[in-house]
């Protein structure tokens, strides 16, 4: 774990722990998507596509207000408001508290996302994670343990808006 | 942004290539969108530190770019309903970032018209860094 090689015996007991977790659906309210933040995030991307700054524009294209850019959702690191500056880890990042997964270095592997049906300024999200499936494979400088989530984004009639399947990587 | 026609997409067509060079401003502000307080996206030493020669673009800032190459060349009446991508090399911040697509494939399934896409992002050493891909529906004509 840090930076020691991820023995081939640690990384089994370690999925075998979390194989436990497969299918467990962990149900979060995110919170309310604004104009405001569309517009910030669509702002500092660099888009300039009138969709999320122009109300009317959007309607005029189908939406019923202005919707969220393709990648929005998935990109907000934390929905919370905290934690407390002294409760991040020195890094900066929020520490899940998760004892399976504590002294590793996370890595991204990937998103894939499936926009069901758009999310718009106004909707109140709720975020269903269940983790799908995990796995340990060889890499270059020891085991590489591979956890994959699938993120389900539903708006405020539990409607499913938006399914991410996430890859991450743990070593 | 003159919306392409569903009829004219052939498999193979190039998606008319972007470039972006991010700043340390734009990281900044992505990370403070993105509720991100990573110190490796805007404390050069603390960067540094983890190997790496500047701050480090957010792997979701990368996606945002590609999926805007596609959006700005679909049109504002086609939907995004898939939309996948990997980062295989970092980038720091000051880099020119190349995007890049062209359609994999057309096609029509219950009534909806489809076209994927394969995109990537290079820098200008050719380098891949992000491999990426894309599923629009297209209105009915």
């Amino acid at each position: 774990m840090g930076g020691d090689r991820l023995q081939h015996a640690e990384s089994s007991r370690v999925v075998a722990r979390l194989e436990q977790e497969i299918g467990q659906g962990k149900r979060t309210i995110l919170g309310e998507i604004s104009a405001q933040s569309i517009q910030r995030f669509a702002m500092t991307v660099g888009e300039t596509n009138p969709l999320y700054f122009d109300v009317e524009y959007a309607r005029s294209h189908g939406y019923t207000d202005l919707p969220a850019p393709v990648t929005m959702l998935s990109s907000i690191v934390n929905w919370q408001p905290g934690p407390l500056e002294a409760h991040l880890r020195p890094d900066g990042t929020v520490d899940n508290n998760d004892p399976l997964t504590a002294g590793f270095r996370r890595l991204g592997g990937g998103q894939r996302l499936e926009l069901v049906s758009p999310v718009v300024a106004g909707d109140r999200i709720t975020l269903v994670s269940t983790m799908t499936q995990v796995y340990s494979k060889p890499g270059a400088d020891g085991d590489l343990i591979f956890l994959i989530y699938e993120n389900r984004y539903l708006n405020q009639s539990d409607d499913l808006r938006v399914i991410c399947t996430q890859t991450l990587i743990l070593r | 942004m003159a919306a392409i026609s569903f009829s004219a997409i052939r498999p193979g067509d190039p998606i008319p290539s972007q470039m972006r060079r991010p700043t340390a401003l734009q990281i900044f502000r992505f990370s403070a969108v993105t509720w991100n307080a990573h110190r490796i996206h805007f404390e050069k030493e603390y960067a540094q530190l983890e190997g790496y020669p500047d701050i480090l673009v957010q792997a979701h800032l990368h996606a945002a770019f590609l999926a805007q190459m596609v959006t700005d060349w679909a049109g504002p009446d086609v939907r995004v309903v898939e939309f996948g991508w990997t980062n295989r090399r970092y980038a720091v911040a000051e880099v020119t970032l190349l995007l890049k697509g062209k359609v994999a494939r057309v096609w029509q399934h219950a009534g909806r018209s489809l076209v994927a896409c394969d995109l990537y992002e290079e820098n200008e050493a050719g380098d891949l860094l992000v491999q990426g891909s894309a599923t629009l529906l297209f209105p009915p004509s």
